[in-house]
């Protein structure tokens, strides 16, 4: 008999006994759709936070002494050593500059020191970011000519600073390509002059030397796409202007290109950072430690809800081998009949398994079919992103299917392929 | 009687079918027990913290307002409070405690020559023990006459004395908060208490050491003018917290301005993101839970159904024996009501078993919030899960019933 044909015969045993198989087709479809939905959930979820893992965020290393690091770590108290003195840890300009000359080129060392200012080109009501800036104000990044190495962006016009710029603090600025429109609308930007004022001070004059925006529009987490944003001289921040030449800086980043490994970047910042800033005093961490320990943290709810989620599939599993073992047992004597007319124990065995798969496989497509109506009453009612792809939950839903089918299956197929055709046939 | 042997009958002749019927019963029941106990638990903690601190604790805020396009926001709270007001608060007859509270984030400390940052430490008044109801381990709770004085003396957090001072006592050891240029600050360990009961740092931050106000101020910083506080806690009669805010807003009348106010901060909000969340989680895995009883009430319906063709020929020999529709839909049901009930038991005694860990680990993953123990099988949760088993139990055992019962017995006996 080919397998065509078995399945043929299965369809009609299931058929005949309808009822009995919609109910089970039924369970199987409830069990297997609830776990897809939450499968395809988390699924769609790791995919985020592994594009979240590319971006330049967690592309940078911090270093920070060890008070710092211990103000945010997780632990009520944290030992700081014997040689901590009152004043913090902290980088000056000269500093980080020597890390850049040891460090290869793929990696940026750069600060970032950010202050409000008010322009009078901007009109007074606008500004609608109330943390960063309000009304006429732009909120701009103190920083070195490495941070525009290492982020990507397009220059629409103009370039940025260079590490002259910053030594000899020329008031010089980069626009964002939103702001650069908000000031000049369509007339070029590159050359003009922006006067900026802090607290209601004296208003200084800024050229533009650049405009940037983003790679592609809908990059959300590039850091040119700000609306109100511009990019000047770390040296010509008001707090650099106020410490003078002894500002230091509490957190230094160091930017890490995509080829080049993290944990190796880390190791290279982390002696050389010490042997500028001395042992034990200096701590490296990487934002993409936090991401990790998110990863984790949803990856154990995700297996914590999967295994409650699966509770009905399970009971859907022993429902299903109960009703194979139940029809067995009414075929004992066909099957007698047909190991005593030459059928072979593994035709037997594979013919129940074909019933069982059957089974399974129509379980499975209901399932799939529920999954979409399941992912629809979470996104209305809880607002999860349930939104894995179509493929994905296909193939989870055939695979438990299968899974599932076998599980149930095997026992009652090996049992019938065990049949002694002299005793099914004597009793009744 | 008769309808037991029919029952135990089938078990002695199919123990595997009555095996795994009995198998999926217990899961349902168990899924169902421990997720309604999860919410019954969870919402009894917010229940019981609200019950202990949301009637009678208020924090006193000055309000800073602001006017933008034609809206007053709340923009931030000032430090707008003084000293003295303490005590005017207390003019309230509804008002029995109240504190000032200083956030101090962290403080530097040196013991031994070891330099240690404490995360959260706090200065307040001598009345905050008792209207929190902070627990000591060892030693006492500073005086007023500390408290007026200023004096050098300080209460550390369990958490931070099992660091410090592993296996040893710490009273009367001192921490060194550095050099002000006034010398060596010393301040001697008076105290060391039990960290906060559940949920209450969602309203008071949990500090791990204690000081007197303004003990650690520097003159510098105090200056010559009177020192102003963000924050002042009142302990109210039960349940009059709301007037008890009123009366507040009256006496510290002259605290507000034109665009600052004297607002009350209450416990029940900062609870109410915790009980959506636990609505929330229950929502869901409640789905999970019903699936999972409609499942196991449907491989019942389906077992039945065989069962009853099976036993054909019997049900048809009854019926000519005269057992009347009632009877058989009698004995079917009962059947399945064996099952439910042996099922349910069993499911009941794997959640008694397991619910504690469940619940702990499912309200650690979800909430972050720190609950301490939630509990275990809840009595009512126990009760409901047996009861929707049971009754979804019976309601799909009717269709095969029904089936049983309107068999003529001349068809039933000719097709057995």
């Amino acid at each position: 008999m080919s397998l065509w044909e078995q399945l043929k015969w299965s369809l009609r045993h299931s058929a005949r006994q309808l009822l009995e198989s919609i109910l089970v087709v039924f369970a199987i479809g409830l069990g297997v759709g609830v776990l897809v939905t939450v499968l395809a959930m988390f699924l769609s979820m790791n995919e985020e936070f592994n594009k979240i893992g590319r971006i330049d965020y967690f592309r940078t290393l911090e270093i920070q002494g060890k008070t710092e690091a211990a103000r945010w770590g997780s632990a009520p108290i944290a030992l700081l050593g014997t040689d901590v003195s009152d004043h913090e840890w902290g980088a000056s300009l000269s500093k980080i500059m020597e890390l850049q000359q040891q460090l290869p080129s793929s990696m940026h060392v750069f600060v970032e020191n950010g202050w409000a200012a008010a322009s009078s080109l901007l009109p007074e009501e606008g500004g609608e970011d109330y943390y960063f800036y309000r009304g006429n104000e732009v909120f701009i990044t103190g920083t070195l000519p490495e941070y525009f190495r290492f982020h990507d962006g397009v220059f629409k016009a103009g370039t940025y600073f260079l590490t002259e710029d910053v030594l000899s603090g020329n008031r010089v600025l980069v626009l964002s390509e939103l702001l650069a429109e908000e000031l000049f609308g369509a007339e070029p930007a590159v050359g003009r002059t922006v006067p900026l004022s802090v607290d209601d001070g004296e208003p200084l004059k800024f050229t533009v030397i650049g405009v940037v925006g983003p790679v592609s529009e809908d990059d959300e987490y590039s850091v040119f796409s700000g609306a109100r944003m511009a990019w000047a001289p770390l040296t010509v921040s008001p707090f650099y202007r106020s410490a003078g030449e002894e500002a230091n800086f509490r957190r230094v980043n160091v930017g890490v290109d995509q080829e080049v490994d993290l944990a190796q970047a880390l190791g290279l910042v982390q002696s050389e950072a010490s042997l500028i800033w001395g042992e034990g005093t200096v701590i490296v961490e990487s934002n993409l430690d936090f991401w990790r320990e998110a990863t984790k943290t949803m990856q154990r709810q995700g297996l914590l809800i999967g295994l409650l989620a699966s509770v009905g599939l399970f009971i859907a599993i022993i429902n299903i081998l109960n009703l194979m073992l139940a029809r067995l047992l009414k075929r004992t004597k066909s099957i007698g009949l047909n190991i005593a007319l030459g059928s072979s124990r593994w035709m037997v065995f594979r013919q129940f398994m074909m019933e069982a798969v059957s089974l399974g496989m129509a379980g499975a497509l209901v399932g799939i079919a529920l999954s979409f109506a399941f992912a629809e009453l979470l996104k209305n009612s809880l607002s999860l992103f349930a939104t894995a792809k179509l493929g994905a939950r296909i193939g989870l839903g055939v695979a438990m299917g299968f899974v599932v089918s076998l599980l149930f299956g095997v026992y009652p197929a090996y049992l019938g392929s065990l049949i002694n055709p002299v005793e099914a046939l004597r009793n009744e | 009687m008769e309808t037991v042997k029919f029952t135990l009958r089938i078990v002695r002749k199919r123990p595997l079918r009555s095996l795994l019927t009995v198998l999926q019963v217990a899961l349902g029941v168990w899924i169902v027990a421990i997720i309604l106990s999860l919410n019954f638990q969870a919402s009894g903690r917010i229940d019981d913290a609200k019950r202990t601190y949301g009637g009678s604790l208020a924090k006193i805020v000055v309000a800073q307002y602001e006017e933008i396009a034609g809206y007053r926001f709340m923009m931030s709270s000032a430090s707008n409070l003084r000293y003295g007001d303490l005590a005017r608060v207390q003019e309230s007859d509804l008002i029995e405690n109240a504190f000032i509270y200083r956030d101090l984030w962290e403080q530097q400390v040196t013991v031994r020559g070891l330099t240690y940052l404490v995360k959260a430490a706090a200065e307040t008044t001598s009345e905050y023990a008792d209207a929190i109801g902070l627990e000591l381990v060892e030693g006492q709770f500073f005086t007023k006459a500390d408290e007026q004085q200023r004096s050098r003396v300080v209460l550390i957090s369990e958490v931070v004395a099992e660091q410090l001072f592993p296996n040893q006592s710490a009273l009367g050891q001192i921490l060194d908060l550095g050099d002000f240029g006034e010398g060596s600050w010393e301040f001697e360990i008076i105290g060391v208490y039990k960290l906060y009961p559940p949920l209450l740092d969602l309203f008071i931050t949990q500090p791990h050491l204690i000081f007197p106000l303004d003990a650690t101020r520097t003159w510098m910083s105090l200056g010559d003018s009177e020192p102003l506080y963000h924050s002042l806690y009142i302990q109210t009669k039960p349940d009059r917290v709301y007037e008890a805010v009123a009366d507040v807003q009256i006496l510290l009348a002259d605290r507000a301005t034109d665009d600052l106010e004297v607002q009350g901060e209450y416990f029940e909000d900062s609870t109410s993101y915790l009980s959506d969340q636990v609505q929330d989680i229950t929502l869901i895995l409640g789905a999970f839970a019903f699936i999972a009883v409609l499942v196991s009430a449907i491989g019942i319906l389906s077992i039945m159904l065989v069962s009853v063709v099976e036993r054909t020929r019997e049900i048809g020999l009854r019926q000519a024996l005269g057992a009347t529709k009632g009877v058989i839909i009698w004995q079917i049901l009962n059947e399945s009501l064996v099952f439910s009930c042996v099922g349910s038991a069993l499911g009941l005694g794997a959640a008694l078993l397991s619910a504690n860990t469940m619940l702990t680990l499912i309200m650690a993953q979800a909430t972050y919030v720190k609950f301490g123990s939630v509990g275990g099988l809840h009595p009512l949760a126990a009760a409901l899960a047996v009861l929707v088993t049971i009754l979804m139990g019976q309601l799909f055992g009717l269709y095969p019933a029904w089936q049983a019962a309107k068999m003529t017995p001349v068809e039933a006996l000719k097709l057995g």
